[in-house]
């Protein structure tokens, strides 16, 4: 039963950022983003309790929370029908992270003997899984929003990964303070750029 | 309780920034907090005994120099003092005249904000976990560099993607370091370790080829904000990779990593001059100027068991002068002729309209490009000295560094000094509009220059502390 959920929250997870990364569909994103942490939380390792994993997702849905609601008191951004027809750039960034997330599922078993002995192979998948799609974001997408939603993907994969070698609760307070910082900068950048469009 | 290091160094200044982020609408209360509390802590830093017991009159006053917070360590010793009250010295400076060179209502507040977490950078232990503090530092700039009003720049949003692309690569150095201690010295995890330790100070330091949010920033943020941001992460960056070599004798120790430090800070003297040379934009100076100060300061590194270390205290008050009145004088040509836009072409005829700013910007590239008799002059001479022979090799490229800086300052100057179009007679070429402001800034910080390129130990005696920590980096193998 762990196994099986374990797994499933893997692919979950990595299904959401691939999600995040292929469309530009704001509640469509905001969703995907909230499901990742909650996969987070469910694969994030217990051994010293539910708190670590408690505080990582209360944190990550806090972040998502606060981008949402600017959203949607502020109507930044418009609500478009969904259509499941895909771009040609959508295709291209869908296979790109397909491509990355094979090499991960194929490199992790020998990552995990030689570099990361501490950590467990599904922290070690849906932790590189998501720094790379993250990245994969990071690198193709310009809008403020989509950038920010990156950075949260990429932080939250390597936070994952770190919580699974080293616990330290002043780092884990500096990781909160910098996930809802950068939510926040977000919520920012989205009313700023409101602003400026307005005449 | 008060009287410790990290209450008054980090914990008071972060609340005063609360409090000053309440007040930001109190234009004249805002600043004079900022001015009184950062001016305090600079002349505490700098008057406080090794012993950390300060005495007045008959009272003497204790000091602690380390505080717990979540079971880990904060300590600021009296060897830290001299960078502390450095940066606190670059919060006064840049805030006596942030008001009036219209920057971001934010600033007193964000300024002291990030003064006091580059300081709880430096002092927290294990000294890795700074790296979480270094992004932090960056997404606090974000108000500052991109303010409201304006439309958010690509330039802002790559450099908080960096940082924070850094930060993972230092903290899983710092999990490996963790088994090197009883590791072989051959060991992979050395070389894995040491890839991650550098690949993030490159990135952090904005080295080649990830360096292109530096021109971006410069562009699209106000010159003033940058510039104070910008001096404030040099030093304590450069301080901080002090660090590494002086705990990690591995790190130092490694086969040619001293030489390596040294190609690296040429390579980026060479391509930031090669930059400049190019440039037409007056903002992106700054950027490229920063990159060739880190190219002086990664000299200075890799100079360390020559000697190179000691002049790296030399380097810093020439540089916030440098960055200071560079950026002053973009802001205030700006100000004084909104048509301008930016092009350094278009600078012709303002030797004659703005004969201070002129000057000032003229004597700001000259220092910075390290020419005789002005401020950068010393440390960047005495470091070129140290070089090893190297058939030719680095004095080459050193030299080709100093020429793109040069074509990039005769350049302006010759923009600067031919009349435009429009202007011809001699009756027009009359000084317009600079106020006693501007002539008392420009007058000041030529006269600055000069002072710190004949007397160097002036100002460096201020800054000689800053290697105190280091005793280690200077022992040969």
């Amino acid at each position: 039963m762990t196994k099986f959920l374990l797994t499933a929250a893997v692919i979950t997870g990595l299904l959401a950022a691939l999600a995040n990364l292929v469309r530009r569909k704001w509640l469509f994103n905001i969703l995907a983003l909230a499901i990742q942490y909650v996969c987070i939380f469910i694969v994030f390792p217990k051994t010293d309790g539910f708190m670590h994993a408690l505080i990582k997702i209360i944190v990550g849905l806090m972040s998502t929370l606060i981008i949402y609601l600017t959203i949607q008191n502020t109507g930044a951004v418009k609500r478009e029908p969904f259509e499941f027809k895909l771009s040609a750039g959508e295709l291209f960034r869908m296979l790109s992270a397909v491509f990355l997330v094979t090499l991960v599922v194929l490199a992790s078993p020998w990552l995990l003997k030689e570099v990361f002995p501490q950590s467990n192979i599904y922290i070690l998948i849906l932790s590189l899984g998501l720094a790379l799609i993250g990245l994969l974001q990071l690198g193709s997408k310009t809008e403020s929003l989509y950038v920010i939603i990156g950075l949260l993907t990429f932080l939250s994969g390597f936070e994952l990964l770190y919580g699974s070698l080293e616990f330290s609760a002043l780092l884990e307070a500096l990781f909160a303070i910098v996930n809802l910082l950068i939510a926040i900068a977000g919520a920012f950048f989205i009313v700023k750029d409101l602003e400026t469009e307005t005449p | 309780m008060i009287n410790n290091t990290v209450i008054i160094w980090i914990l008071i200044p972060v609340a005063l920034s609360g409090i000053l982020a309440l007040l930001q609408r109190f234009a004249k209360l805002s600043t004079a907090i900022v001015l009184v509390s950062s001016a305090l802590l600079t002349v505490l830093a700098f008057i406080l005994p090794e012993d950390l017991i300060l005495s007045i009159g008959s009272r003497q006053i204790a000091f602690t120099d380390s505080l717990e917070i979540f079971g880990r360590v904060l300590k600021i010793t009296k060897a830290n003092l001299s960078l502390v009250g450095g940066i606190y010295l670059c919060v006064f400076l840049w805030n006596s005249l942030a008001r009036k060179l219209e920057t971001s209502q934010w600033f007193n507040a964000l300024s002291l904000l990030i003064a006091s977490l580059w300081i709880s950078a430096l002092a927290v232990q294990p000294f890795l976990y700074a790296s979480v503090i270094i992004l932090l530092v960056a997404v606090v700039s974000i108000p500052l560099l991109s303010p409201r009003g304006s439309r958010s720049g690509a330039g802002v949003l790559r450099y908080v993607t960096l940082q924070a692309i850094a930060m993972p690569l230092i903290l899983l150095s710092a999990w490996m370091l963790s088994d090197i201690e009883t590791a072989p010295s051959a060991s992979a995890l050395i070389l894995r370790a040491t890839v991650l330790i550098l690949g993030g100070f490159a990135i952090w330091l904005a080295l080649f080829p990830v360096h292109t949010w530096l021109p971006m920033v410069g562009q699209e943020s106000h010159p003033w904000t940058l510039s104070f941001l910008l001096v404030v992460m040099q030093s304590s960056l450069t301080v901080f990779f002090i660090y590494f070599f002086e705990e990690y004798a591995w790190l130092r120790n490694l086969p040619n990593i001293w030489e390596i430090l040294r190609w690296a800070g040429i390579g980026t003297i060479f391509i930031a001059s090669l930059l400049l040379s190019f440039q037409n934009q007056i903002r992106r100076l700054l950027a490229y100027f920063y990159l060739w100060e880190t190219g002086y300061a990664l000299l200075a590194i890799g100079l360390a068991q020559d000697g190179g270390l000691h002049y790296l205290p030399l380097i810093f008050m020439p540089r916030i002068l440098g960055y200071a009145g560079l950026s002053y004088i973009i802001v205030k040509l700006e100000h004084l002729e909104p048509d301008f836009d930016g092009n350094i072409n278009n600078l012709k005829g303002f030797f004659h309209r703005y004969p201070f700013l002129s000057l000032g910007l003229i004597s700001t590239l000259l220092s910075l490009s390290g020419l005789p008799i002005l401020a950068s002059f010393p440390a960047k001479r005495h470091l070129i000295n140290l070089l090893p022979w190297s058939g030719y090799g680095m004095e080459t490229w050193l030299i080709l560094g100093f020429v793109g800086a040069l074509i990039m300052t005769f350049r302006i100057i010759y923009a600067l000094v031919s009349p435009s179009e429009e202007e011809q007679a001699i009756a027009m070429l009359a000084p317009q509009k600079e106020d006693i402001g501007i002539a008392v800034f420009c007058t000041a910080l030529m006269l600055l220059f000069l002072i710190s390129g004949f007397f160097p130990s002036i100002f460096s005696g201020l800054f000689k502390g800053i290697l105190a920590p280091f005793e280690n980096i200077y022992l040969f193998n």
